[in-house]
């Protein structure tokens, strides 16, 4: 599924569902995105996402779109720190405060669509075979192992490899949002 | 901006930068696509958990609470897929001279013993299926010939970390004896084979043995399972439509501390307490609804007391 059209993924809640729940539901992209970069898997970015869908239904919900969505937020971060284990749980607040601020300064008023649109560009302007590596790891699903054979790499060489386009790709979009 | 919070941001940068890449490159987006609705109420939710689990046909998925998260916040995918081994194909016993001496994944079709004792020289396999099953002219395709004793004659594999034997009808168990040897042995195969409950009994010899598949097997008694609990490390157990199992077989895979996946598909218990395979101490078993599937177990007539004089 392309983020290309985020909208069509969000269910329209059916007629007779509480009214919460069609205040809530049109957030629901921006709570996935923002558990996913809290550090949740796409599984459980499903999981918690829905599971905040819930508590909207049964919780007042702000009217305001960004109360509600910082409402939203602040109830995935607690379901997120709840599925931790206990002595992982202080470290990941610490983490889920500092996503709650590089959320608010970078993707808090568009769900993140600009960063998205930058890091497109980005890579375009990586050289073809380091694009490769990282389309051979994230799309095709491939181990670092696999995508070395592929490139005919060691694992380490690759790893290295990765590291530099992700340093390149972090300060390619600092400097398009900047 | 504290050491700890710089720590934190980099790890959130980090996974927003893994987000990012996930989401242009990989396509993944929310799912998702369900409505919000009112969580069932809890009794009803635990009168559907006992009425499932009373079920005869059963899926039970083990799991421990690992939450296997991204605490690193490294570069690593979340959920790395096993890397599969490149297979080599020997598609019948005169296409081993073609097979490279260094070899490490063999697939093999339409084998038997004979073949097999060819494949001790490949010392450094570490993953051999023997259970490939080509199509004849005809469309039709045999079972592969192996019995025990071609098993036996693999005992030089011992770089051997998986091995399928699904399919080998005429295999008892006897030869995988060999397997004790293999120091590396993790995955085993032995769907739709022959193995009986001896065999299964000694499974517990082999030292890494990760995941064993007995789906389809029906020469064994269900209280064999009590060897295989005994198998120390076991994470994946495969026991689909093995219907001579009984609940109470079942119940000594508890005992399984590492176990995280456990298929009991189709186990109907139809069977349970008996052997498909045949005469069980001498009873007999008789298809009394002509659905061509034996059903009713019957004892031999006693012995002729004699009389005392």
């Amino acid at each position: 599924m392309s983020s290309a059209a985020p909208a069509a993924n969000l269910a329209s809640p059916p007629s007779g569902e509480p009214a919460m729940a069609a205040v809530a539901e049109p957030h629901r992209l921006a709570v996935w995105r923002y558990l996913r970069v809290l550090g949740a898997t796409t599984d459980e970015a499903d999981d918690l996402a829905q599971e905040a869908m819930l508590v909207a239904c049964a919780a007042p919900l702000p009217a305001d779109p960004d109360r509600a969505r910082a409402f939203l937020r602040g109830v995935a971060r607690n379901l997120w720190l709840r599925t931790r284990r206990f002595w992982h749980r202080r470290r990941e607040r610490e983490i889920a405060a500092a996503v709650e601020e590089l959320w608010l300064a970078t993707a808090a008023d568009d769900d993140g669509e600009e960063l998205l649109a930058a890091l497109r560009t980005c890579l375009g302007e990586l050289a073809p075979r380091t694009r490769g590596a990282l389309e051979l790891h994230y799309r095709d699903g491939l181990g670092w192992q696999r995508v070395a054979q592929q490139l005919g790499l060691k694992t380490n060489g690759t790893k290295t490899l990765v590291q530099r386009a992700r340093a390149l790709l972090r300060h390619c979009i600092e400097r398009r949002l900047a | 901006m504290s050491a700890t919070t710089a720590a934190a941001m980099g790890i959130a940068r980090e996974r927003q930068l893994d987000w990012l890449l996930g989401e242009v490159l990989g396509g993944e987006a929310v799912r998702a696509s369900r409505p919000a609705r009112r969580r069932a109420m809890p009794w009803l939710a635990a009168a559907i958990a006992v009425l499932a689990a009373g079920a005869a046909t059963t899926v039970a998925v083990l799991q421990r609470g690992e939450a296997g998260g991204v605490g690193d916040g490294s570069a690593a995918p979340v959920q790395e897929p096993a890397a599969e081994p490149v297979w080599h194909e020997c598609h019948g016993p005169a296409a081993i001279a073609d097979v490279p001496a260094d070899v490490t994944a063999l697939r093999c079709f339409d084998f038997d013993d004979a073949a097999c004792v060819r494949l001790a020289a490949f010392t450094k396999l570490e993953h051999l299926d023997l259970s490939g099953m080509d199509v004849d002219a005809r469309g039709v395709s045999r079972a592969p010939q192996i019995t025990d004793a071609g098993v036996r004659s693999l005992a030089s594999l011992t770089a051997l970390r998986s091995l399928s034997l699904a399919s080998c009808h005429e295999m008892k168990g006897e030869g995988l004896a060999v397997l004790e040897a293999m120091p590396h042995l993790e995955h085993l195969d032995l769907t739709y084979s022959g193995v009986e409950s001896p065999a299964i009994e000694r499974l517990p010899r082999l030292p890494s043995l990760r995941t064993l598949v007995l789906s389809h097997c029906m020469n064994f008694h269900g209280r064999s399972l009590e060897a295989v609990a005994n198998i120390p490390g076991l994470r994946r157990l495969e026991l689909r439509a093995c219907t001579t199992l009984s609940a109470k077989d079942v119940l000594h895979l508890a005992k399984l501390k590492e176990l995280r996946h456990l298929d009991l598909r189709d186990c109907q218990g139809r069977f349970r307490g008996q052997r498909a395979s045949g005469p069980d101490g001498g009873a007999t078993f008789v298809d009394t609804d002509n659905d061509g599937l034996p059903d009713k177990r019957v004892e031999p007539p006693p012995p002729p007391v004699e009389e005392k004089t």
